[in-house]
């Protein structure tokens, strides 16, 4: 088609459809925040869905259209306006309620159910409860010998990735990512004739995990996702640590790492295709880590 | 030495000073996890009772690190003044610790200069947490960049607009509303994501240039680390303080790639081609627990080679030190008790060491606090006269991911408490209307009066 | 890498003069480290601005190609730069220009002065949105927050852009241009005029014909009434027949009020005095400089003066015409460039479009005989099985057609692409990109990957006629 003749289409298109744009969501389309203003017997509209960077509540502001300009460009609380000296009631309770779903991410674990409809086998180091998880690094990072075992018994001699998931510190991140990012790393890695493992879940596990996992495998690469320690912006962060022949004590600099894995950052199934393609990069190159060029 | 102790029928024998530094502290889960935590609540109070029998002598005798083999602990006891620790060195810590809660400010100025870090420690793990406070509350500690902090009746704030990903107009609009509720007297101060050479060079020109377009009374400095700052001062950068943490051993400053060597040339490149007069124009961050993350504790206890780090730091008169004091995490300070605890401490020895301290009152999301807990240090430490806090947006740090101290905490602990400003940055603040009669004026919390 | 920097060239052939203008564009990777990548167009800066030159032309319909490929040659020399240096680039034929016979033909014959990417060709629509941005009012509206309207005014036309928040919400184009009427040398006398201006002059009552000489005051009488009819286009006053006879291929949306106003264009120098001799082109251009600056424009004390004036245009076209996808893309077996596609739109913004996604874009093959790019919105960050179903109903539908280009604006082409790779044959040449924003119906130029192959250079020539977009 010339440039003109696409020009006709078009106009002759938007003329019958009367529409200023047929790519509008369709007819139908459910809202995607049901904030509603609250009513007697009403529910009360949810905290956490309002846009803090569009949020604005100075009172009386000079030039509020001029610093919400400005706001655009960081995340960071501000334009929050002040009771006295003190917080407006709005923000500080978002505030609780951020800090609150941090928290919970930090000190619950991954249900059961979720866990289960993953078909994930569960293991767990050497730590007995979450407390000693969270002062007791060291313990984190080791399975005992039985454990161990069974991990590495239920990893075939031919797989080149291992695959595996952690709660580290968000378990929040593990129920709201793992479902999306596992089978797009599987499907993308074995549609290149890559075979990966049957990926397990390890309970109160540290990325260096990975060091015992792999230290002598025959696998290749190995690769965790564990939750980030949570910031109040979210709650469900994930990242994918992934070495090259990974060994107990091996430099810090030999694990590449991918952060920020979330709704609001790199959506889980971008973050597994582009975790694909690194994988294949290590595999071709035969390292990770600074070592590797990206 | 006498190292045992009978307590209740029962003996306490300990192998030498470090196990009963280690044993005398409050509990701390860095402790713990170093192995040197006093086992129970009876036993702990038997190493204190140990300790507070121990002489200045013997503690001083005893470093963390041995003399021939740190250059921390040789800048440390090279630098006591001789006369006065004499004065003090038969003093037991028990005695020395009643000595610093009846004497004047100005004899607490100059006792602390015959004092080694490991003195100013022992003495510290005797204080109860009000101790902390009624002692350091008479240490006042002035110091001088572009302008004088520390005055009496004064709580300043460090200016502290963090961005994930260093936009500069990100940045810039933190930094505005910063302004408007009274933070930056302290310091203008980021921590930067990208620790390029240029972007520090980039953020500190606009930092200069904000300074300058509204006249603004204070210093600016970026938190890279130190030879970045260097490269970018000797590029021609605007840079008021130049910033490093720093730690208690020569093996935790090597971890941090520093060494007193390289902090005296940044000390001396900044007397000459520094932005600010000085003479004070370092600034310096600490923190409990970073010497044996870096496992370079030499088996001792986080409070011990924190006081260290001061011992370090006052070598070099900075203008601005403080601890990131809950930044760490769980393994090293658990819950608020703990940081609330560590936040006195830090504050008090600082201070006894002659620093300018400030605290960085601050919890991470993994710790069992919140802002409650973050609040009630913040009262704390005005009260025991902390030269400085952090001023964050709402107290969340979007880059760092942690909580610390919101502009409204400042300016509210301020109102509360009667404290202001600097005398020549409340000035600047009331000709915008962000200050007037001791409290936020009328234009506080706007930023939009700047555009 | 963090940073990287091409250089580009802007071409603007438009109605009375022709500008070149060589830029730098640098990419950087703004994300934070240990995160996906993001390239992003992070700094434009003006190299060389090649003078002014009167646009050649061999008849009146027929622009001189040869001469405009030796100015552009010249240009070249002059600022040091060789043509293989160049990695983006955009030859923009402005105002009347366009409609003469050979304008596409002359774009081509420059495509070797201006790098292996895209020769694109403007309509009004861009011309205004490129105007605004290379003025600097589209920045300007992000960085106040108000709403700005830049008029381009040259010599055959006036291209009107409403920018919010950095972004056009409206543009226009209208038959207002300094050349519209020309004059013999050093005189009043008229030489030639266009239709529009016959309309104009009838409506302000003024006798126009070859060859009689005007008045001072009826000269002031016609370029005041062109200046009103601007003011009706931006809302300033109430708009007349006359307004809407002058609109080309679309009126400027009745959208109020702006609260700022910036004029570009060959004109814009007579409206801010910025340009000594003004009388050397001898039109009307002049006159309605003086109009406008009198007019209610300034009087309303809305008016501003823009970073760039008699360049915006081009400016626009070498540093604001190309934008770069994401970077978690999906390509494979493509030959680059591939120009002028244009764009079929299908509703797939949330989950519960998925089943009429397959009819939508047969339809949209249909529709543009086999041949376009499938756009759409997108999910946010979608599920697995989404895009293993989308996927599957995109392989199915696009099977027979090439080239196979899917564009996305949600974050999610990588995932979807490597679905799409495993769903066809091995090797199949397709691309699938996101962070391209698209309306329906816009053409685009999809350029070679830059970055080391992780973005996608793409410029939209829009045919967006109305507000809203």
């Amino acid at each position: 088609m010339t440039e003109q003749e696409v020009r006709e289409v078009v106009e002759q298109l938007l003329k019958r459809l009367n529409a200023g744009d047929l790519g509008a969501p369709s007819a139908g389309t459910p809202a995607r925040t049901p904030a509603q203003p609250a009513e007697q017997g009403g529910v009360i509209a949810d905290l956490e869905q309002i846009d803090l960077r569009k949020q604005y509540l100075v009172e009386n502001a000079h030039d509020a259209a001029a610093f919400l300009a400005m706001k655009e460009r960081t995340p960071a609380r501000i334009g929050v306006g002040r009771a006295g000296a003190r917080y407006r009631t709005q923000t500080m309770l978002r505030f609780q309620a951020d800090h609150a779903f941090a928290q919970a991410s930090v000190f619950s674990d991954v249900p059961a159910e979720v866990l289960e409809s993953l078909h994930l086998p569960v293991y767990q180091t050497t730590c007995e409860s979450r407390e000693e998880f969270l002062t007791r690094p060291d313990k984190g990072r080791v399975f005992d010998a039985e454990t161990l075992g069974r991990i590495r018994a239920g990893i075939a001699p031919d797989v080149r990735v291992v695959l595996y998931v952690a709660d580290g510190l968000s378990s929040s991140a593990v129920t709201a990512n793992a479902a999306d990012i596992l089978p797009v790393i599987r499907k993308g890695l074995e549609g290149a004739g890559v075979k990966v493992n049957e990926p397990f879940f390890v309970r109160f596990g540290r990325v260096a995990t990975m060091d015992q996992i792999g230290d002598g495998l025959p696998a290749e690469v190995v690769c965790v996702l564990l939750g980030e320690r949570p910031g109040l912006v979210t709650a469900e962060s994930m990242s994918a640590y992934i070495a090259y022949k990974p060994t107990v004590g091996m430099a810090e600099s030999r694990r590449t790492v991918l952060a920020n894995i979330h709704r609001g950052g790199t959506p889980a199934v971008e973050a597994g295709a582009h975790i694909v393609d690194l994988i294949q990069l290590m595999l071709e190159k035969k390292r990770s880590g600074i070592d590797l060029p990206v | 030495m006498r190292l045992s102790v009978c307590l209740g029928g029962h003996t306490y024998s300990f192998r030498d000073v470090r196990e009963v530094m280690g044993k005398a502290n409050e509990e701390k889960s860095g402790d713990q996890l170093c192995g040197v935590a006093a086992q129970t609540p009876q036993e702990r109070v038997a190493a204190r009772i140990v300790l507070s029998e121990l002489t200045v002598k013997e503690v001083c005798e005893h470093p963390a690190v041995p003399y021939e083999q740190d250059e921390v602990t040789r800048l440390i006891l090279d630098g006591l003044n001789q006369p006065i620790y004499r004065e003090y060195q038969n003093m037991t810590i028990g005695e020395l610790r009643e000595r610093i809660l009846s004497a004047a400010p100005e004899e607490l100025t100059r006792m602390g200069r015959g004092l080694s870090s490991e003195v100013i420690a022992a003495v510290c793990k005797l204080m109860s947490n009000l101790d902390l406070i009624y002692a350091a509350a008479r240490m006042r500690v002035k110091a001088t960049c572009v302008t004088t902090i520390g005055e009496p009746g004064t709580l300043s704030a460090r200016l502290q607009p963090n961005h994930p990903v260093d936009d500069v107009e990100g940045i810039t609009a933190s930094v505005l509303e910063g302004l408007s509720f009274g933070m930056g007297d302290a310091v203008i101060g980021l921590n930067p994501v990208d620790a390029s050479t240029a972007s520090v060079q980039a953020i500190l020109t606009r930092f200069d240039e904000l300074k300058r377009r509204y006249e603004i009374p204070t210093q600016i400095c970026v938190l890279a680390h130190v030879t970045t700052q260097m490269e970018a001062v000797r590029n021609g950068a605007p840079c008021d303080l130049m910033f490093q943490s720093i730690a208690g051993s020569e093996k935790g400053n090597a971890a941090f790639g520093i060494s007193a060597e390289l902090i005296a040339e940044a000390k001396d490149l900044m007397a000459r081609e520094g932005t600010s007069h000085g003479p004070n124009q370092l600034y310096f961050e600490t923190g409990q627990g970073s010497e044996l993350s870096s496992d370079a504790h030499n088996g001792w206890d986080q409070l011990t080679m924190e006081s260290r780090c001061y011992g370090f730091a006052r070598h070099y008169a900075p203008f601005l030190v403080n601890t990131v004091v809950g930044f760490i995490g769980p393994e090293y300070l658990y819950d608020s008790r703990q940081f609330i605890r560590a936040g006195l401490e830090d504050h008090f020895m600082g201070k006894l060491h002659g620093l300018p301290m400030g605290c960085d009152c601050c919890y991470t999301n993994h710790m069992r606090a919140d802002q409650n807990d973050n609040e009630n240090l913040a009262v704390l430490l005005a009260s025991a006269g902390c030269n400085y806090f952090m001023g964050v947006p709402h107290a969340d740090d979007v880059m760092l991911n942690y909580q610390s101290t919101g502009y409204h905490d400042v300016a509210a602990v301020r109102e509360t408490l009667g404290l202001a400003p600097i005398a020549p940055f409340a000035r600047w603040l009331e000709r915008w209307g962000f200050w007037r009669d001791g409290r936020l004026g009328p234009n506080a919390g706007d930023a939009s009066v700047f555009l | 890498m963090r940073e990287e920097r091409l250089l580009s060239v802007g071409i603007d052939i438009g109605t009375s003069t022709t500008q070149c203008v060589f830029s730098s564009i640098t990419l950087s990777n703004t994300a934070s480290a240990f995160s996906v990548p993001r390239i992003q167009i992070t700094e434009k800066r003006v190299l060389y601005r090649a003078p002014l030159r009167l646009t050649p032309l061999m008849s009146p319909d027929t622009i001189d190609a040869q001469a405009v490929e030796r100015i552009v040659s010249e240009d070249y020399a002059a600022a040091g730069i060789r043509p293989e240096q160049i990695r983006l680039g955009a030859v923009i034929i402005t105002g009347e220009t366009a409609r003469k016979q050979n304008a596409r033909a002359v774009a081509q014959a420059l495509s070797r002065l201006t790098g292996d990417f895209v020769v694109a060709t403007a309509g009004p629509a861009l011309e205004s949105i490129l105007a605004g941005r290379g003025s600097g009012a589209a920045e300007l509206s992000r960085t106040s927050g108000k709403r700005v309207m830049n008029l381009d005014i040259g010599g055959g036309t006036a291209n009107m852009a409403v920018f919010e928040r950095g972004e056009p919400i409206a543009n226009g184009c209208l038959d207002i241009g300094g050349r519209l009427l020309r004059f013999e040398d050093d005189d009043r006398t008229v030489l030639s005029f266009s239709p529009a201006m016959r309309r104009i002059a009838r409506d302000a009552g003024v006798p126009l014909a070859e060859g009689t000489r005007l008045s001072g005051e009826e000269t002031d009488r016609l370029a005041v009434r062109m200046a009103e009819v601007l003011e009706e286009a931006a809302g300033l006053k109430p708009r007349t027949p006359l307004h809407d006879a002058l609109c080309v291929e679309a009126c400027l949306p009745d959208i109020g009020p702006s609260d700022i106003y910036t004029f570009s264009g060959g004109v814009s120098e007579c409206i801010y005095g910025t340009d000594a001799d003004t009388a050397r082109f001898h039109d009307v251009g002049a006159a309605l400089g003086r109009a406008v600056a009198s007019s209610r424009f300034f009087a309303s004390g809305r008016a501003a003066q823009p970073a760039e004036r008699s360049y915006a245009t081009v400016i626009g076209a070498g540093a604001y015409s190309v934008a770069v996808s994401g970077s978690t893309i999906c390509y494979q077996e493509l030959t680059f460039p591939l120009p002028s596609l244009p764009t079929g739109k299908v509703p797939f913004a949330v989950p519960e479009d998925l089943p009429g996604l397959e009819a939508a874009v047969r339809e949209q093959y249909r529709i543009f005989d086999g041949e376009c790019a499938i756009c759409m919105d997108g999910v946010q960050a979608p599920s697995y099985a989404l895009v293993e179903q989308a996927a599957q109903a995109l392989a199915r539908a696009m099977a027979p057609h090439w080239p196979k280009v899917v564009i996305l604006r949600e974050d999610m082409a990588k995932a979807l692409g490597q679905a799409l790779r495993r769903a066809w044959p091995e090797n199949t040449p397709f691309l699938c990109m996101d962070g391209i924003s698209l309306t329906y119906g816009d053409t685009v130029d999809i350029g070679a990957p830059l970055s080391g192959g992780r973005v996608i250079p793409v410029i939209v020539k829009t045919l967006a006629f109305a507000a809203g977009r």
